[in-house]
């Protein structure tokens, strides 16, 4: 393979490997504490209701949550700590992010293994293309082709 | 090895037949079975600092040392007035009882309301006005009514999500008394 064909292959991969870096690289701004507890309850699930986290929630539960959320992360407690300790008082469930262990490592971890054999695959494919070798006409080829350009 | 891409292809389809059989093998299990039952039977009951509607201070600490039925409820909620009858002979049969003790802790309402209902209802048992709902939060409920047996050491020993019969408010009481 020749480097004008590569050349596209490297430039998407390289592209691809950008917008993944820039979209995953954490924010300059630092958060409020209204923001983080903002974001917090919304990855908590409304206790006493359906389909709704508790950003999004009016319900006594979801507003008592938020004054919760909001007066944990005051006295200092960190994300990880309002959690577990949510959690342990209503189960795993309320927690809308999956757990990074036991089979909800299956989540996360199953779409960067994926990424990553998929792309060694991509990769190894383009490689041993790149190693065979062009074909050339031989003499038969050419006169064959003569051939029938005359007729 | 000799044909990578194929091995990685492979590699790949295996992974997705297993995921596919992970989900198969779960796709009967509730994720949310956790929410139908309270997380905190067996553990130490939440402190809490509450007043009754006669403002009397009603705090874990008063309370220790008895079994105590804590009810959590309001005047609006209509399965609580289903369940008040039963709440009401449960009280009548264990009034007398001194190592007994029901307390109704109400949530999202207003004190002058309660005070009304309570009054047109004959509700004699201790009732707490939580501000905020930051004890029912504690208790982990998700609603109400919701119903918890507390043991004279301040161990959860039941609880009850949904309206109390007179036989649960019973069998709770038992759990509480170690029966």
């Amino acid at each position: 393979m020749t480097s004008r064909r590569v050349l596209p292959w490297l430039g998407l991969i390289a592209v691809f490997l950008i917008v993944i870096v820039w979209a995953s690289w954490p924010s300059g701004d630092r958060q409020t504490v209204n923001e983080q507890a903002h974001e917090l309850a919304s990855e908590i699930r409304c206790p006493d209701c359906e389909g709704l986290n508790v950003a999004d929630s009016f319900t006594t539960s979801a507003r008592a949550i938020r004054k919760d959320l909001l007066r944990r992360l005051k006295a200092g407690e960190s994300e990880s700590e309002i959690k577990s300790s949510y959690a342990d008082r209503y189960g795993e469930s309320i927690l809308l992010n999956p757990d990074s262990s036991g089979l909800g490592i299956l989540v996360w971890g199953l779409p960067i293994v994926v990424l990553i054999f998929g792309g060694a695959g991509i990769a190894f494919t383009i490689l041993r293309r790149s190693k065979t070798p062009r074909l050339t006409p031989t003499d038969d080829d050419r006169s064959e082709v003569d051939r029938a350009r005359d007729q | 090895m000799k044909h990578p891409a194929r091995w990685t292809a492979l590699l790949v389809a295996a992974m997705i037949v297993g995921l596919g059989v992970v989900l198969a093998v779960q796709v009967g299990d509730d994720p949310r079975s956790d929410a139908t039952t309270s997380q905190l039977v067996g553990k130490a009951a939440p402190e809490f600092s509450l007043r009754t509607l006669d403002g009397i201070p009603v705090t874990t600490d008063t309370l220790l040392g008895k079994v105590v039925i804590i009810n959590f409820w309001n005047s609006w909620c209509i399965p609580c007035r289903v369940e008040l009858p039963a709440l009401k002979e449960f009280y009548d049969r264990h009034r007398d009882d001194p190592s007994v003790a029901l307390v109704g802790i109400v949530r999202d309402d207003s004190t002058k309301v309660i005070k009304s209902y309570a009054n047109a209802e004959g509700i004699d048992w201790i009732i707490a006005i939580d501000p905020n709902s930051q004890t029912a939060l504690a208790f982990g409920t998700r609603g109400q009514p919701e119903t918890f047996a507390v043991d004279a050491n301040g161990l959860i020993t039941g609880a009850q999500i949904g309206p109390v019969t007179l036989r649960d408010l019973e069998l709770l009481l038992e759990s509480a008394q170690g029966r």
